[in-house]
């Protein structure tokens, strides 16, 4: 049975009105990590608060492990971690929040002693158990939020924006943690995040949409399309009296303003890396000083797409 | 009957969880504590200079009798806890737990938690304030045999105006001038039992009365004002049930209304 299914999901907010989502139609396995992405404005927090049963759709259903969205059966193995509304409570410590969440999804006793444990161990936050949710920096209060969206060992977790305003260092630990308990007890994600790195590090499959409408449902790769094969080369050389390779047709020079450094793009499917670096190799010599390889982002597909909607 | 009696167990807890969250933040309340003794001493002293008749309180009465008032009302509608409630409405929706159920114990237990600070606080004042101590205990002892009930009837109106806010924002600006509505026709100020006919019996009247100015006089003189501790609770009870409908009306419409929104 799939974990999450949209069918001809829609949401109009006012009868004039155009549709928020219109007739959205996908499927999640259990286990997989799906990133929901789309410009601001796209309807993805309006279709995870259909698929959470925050809202109701005009029409159409959502399913959760096959039963209706916002359903008691469905609020018990749903997790939701909001990156901008708190579950937890200021003024008490984290310790107390958690055996309260726990509470609040039926897990009592021994369970919950056992269940708190196990994650506060994964997610190493022994320490800031006595602390008051107030005296957190905003890295350790969302290691926190996630822990109380996870201790009734939900079946699926829908997380939006997770990681907005952590730091780097905060958000590669938060991505990190998400994915070892992801790996420990096999759960489905999906996650909405404008950050693509997010998406990057945690999913394989990705749903776009766009007002309203599905746009793409498929893996980054696929995403990526053409750009998938698409690297990007950066050479720095130690002398201005070597002008860039202009001569080799399948390696694109970028025209920039960078007098030092040359940078160049090439379709490893036309011309492979290899024979690409050895053609920059013999153009630059013993002048050669640095060269760094990159892939086209996620963030600037994504960026030519949302322009491609507006245009 | 388990399943009902473990949710009736957590709405206790979740009640009690309340109650020490309301412990845990005693310094957003520093400026009410400090000036509750200032208050009670002010109205008291201000009763007595332009209340000519004076013929149902001594001084040291009025003081007992506007600290209880000033309890109660100090920890009526409060905006934290409005906002608490309204607040977590959405993610109610998502929860295995009724919004209604958890909001009400939730601020019941505020509610609670407040007052019992403000006791504390009552009984340290007192005797400072010239008042003996036996008669402090005695008036609190009246006050915390009525706290449940008008702990519903604090949780009943929060819970209506926190279902109101999310129907409408803007009931947000109500919350003073009712508040202040019970204060005047409440007997927040003095003792209606002063006042001067026809005012005393028509604002004997109104509900404002039953839950301020009844407790208030029961806990001072250990019985209600013209009327007896059943005629007290069946008033309070049928304000408490026109307030149970009103929510169950409000609550539905806001549920409604939720719908209208999305981002």
């Amino acid at each position: 049975m799939n974990s999450l299914v949209a069918r001809g999901l829609s949401k109009r907010f006012s009868s004039r009105g155009s549709e928020a989502v219109s007739c959205l139609n996908f499927e999640i396995k259990p286990g997989e990590s799906v990133a929901f992405l789309g410009p601001n404005g796209a309807g993805k927090s309006t279709t995870i608060k259909m698929l959470c049963g925050i809202l109701s759709p005009t029409s159409g259903e959502a399913l959760v492990s096959g039963y209706k969205a916002g359903s008691l059966d469905a609020n018990r193995i749903l997790g939701l971690v909001f990156g901008t509304r708190s579950q937890l409570y200021l003024h008490m410590t984290v310790a107390q929040c958690f055996d309260l969440v726990a509470e609040i999804y039926f897990i009592t006793g021994k369970k919950k002693i056992l269940r708190i444990q196990e994650l506060v161990e994964l997610f190493q936050i022994k320490d800031l158990l006595l602390q008051r949710v107030r005296t957190l920096s905003l890295g350790q209060r969302m290691r926190c939020e996630v822990i109380a969206a996870l201790i009734h060992q939900p079946k699926i977790l829908l997380a939006d924006e997770p990681t907005i305003g952590l730091d780097v260092v905060a958000k590669n630990q938060l991505r990190e943690l998400i994915r070892k308990w992801q790996k420990e007890e096999k759960t489905t994600l999906m996650l909405t995040s404008h950050d693509l790195s997010d998406v990057e590090a945690l999913c394989d499959r990705c749903i776009l949409i766009d007002k309203g409408v599905k746009r793409f449902d498929g893996s980054l790769n696929e995403l990526k399309g053409d750009l998938a094969q698409v690297r990007r080369i950066e050479v720095t050389t130690s002398t201005l009296d070597l002008g860039p390779l202009i001569t080799e047709k399948r390696l694109k020079y970028l025209i920039e303003n960078e007098q030092y450094v040359h940078r160049y793009e090439l379709s490893t499917h036309e011309f492979p890396m290899s024979e690409g670096l050895s053609v920059l190799s013999s153009h630059y010599g013993d002048s050669l000083q640095d060269i760094s390889i990159s892939e086209v982002t996620l963030e600037e597909v994504l960026g030519r797409i949302y322009m491609g909607y507006k245009t | 009957m388990k399943i009902f009696l473990k949710s009736i167990r957590f709405y206790f807890k979740y009640s009690w969880f309340n109650i020490k969250e309301q412990f845990s933040d005693l310094g957003s309340g520093i400026v009410g504590f400090l000036l509750f003794p200032f208050f009670i001493w002010l109205v008291a002293r201000l009763w007595g200079r332009f209340n000519s008749y004076q013929g149902n309180y001594n001084f040291n009465e009025i003081l007992l009798y506007v600290g209880a008032t000033e309890i109660l009302f100090m920890t009526f509608l409060r905006p934290p806890s409005l906002a608490r409630a309204s607040g977590d409405f959405s993610l109610s929706l998502a929860r295995p737990r009724s919004w209604v159920a958890m909001s009400f114990s939730g601020l019941f237990g505020r509610c609670l938690g407040a007052r019992t600070v403000f006791i504390l606080l009552f009984l340290f004042i007192m005797p400072l304030l010239g008042v003996k101590l036996s008669l402090a205990f005695k008036v609190i002892n009246r006050l915390f045999l009525l706290l449940p009930l008008l702990g519903v009837f604090q949780a009943l109106v929060s819970l209506l105006f926190a279902s109101a806010q999310v129907l409408w924002t803007e009931t947000n600006y109500f919350i003073l001038p009712v508040s202040k509505v019970f204060l005047a026709l409440g007997g927040v100020f003095g003792p209606l039992v002063d006042f001067g006919e026809p005012w005393r019996t028509r604002l004997l009247f109104f509900p404002p009365a039953d839950v301020f100015f009844q407790p208030a006089h029961f806990c001072v003189k250990g019985e209600f004002y013209r009327m007896n501790p059943g005629q007290w609770l069946t008033r309070v009870l049928i304000i408490c049930t026109a307030l149970g409908v009103l929510n169950f009306f409000f609550y539905r419409q806001a549920r409604r209304y939720h719908q209208s929104f999305g981002g």
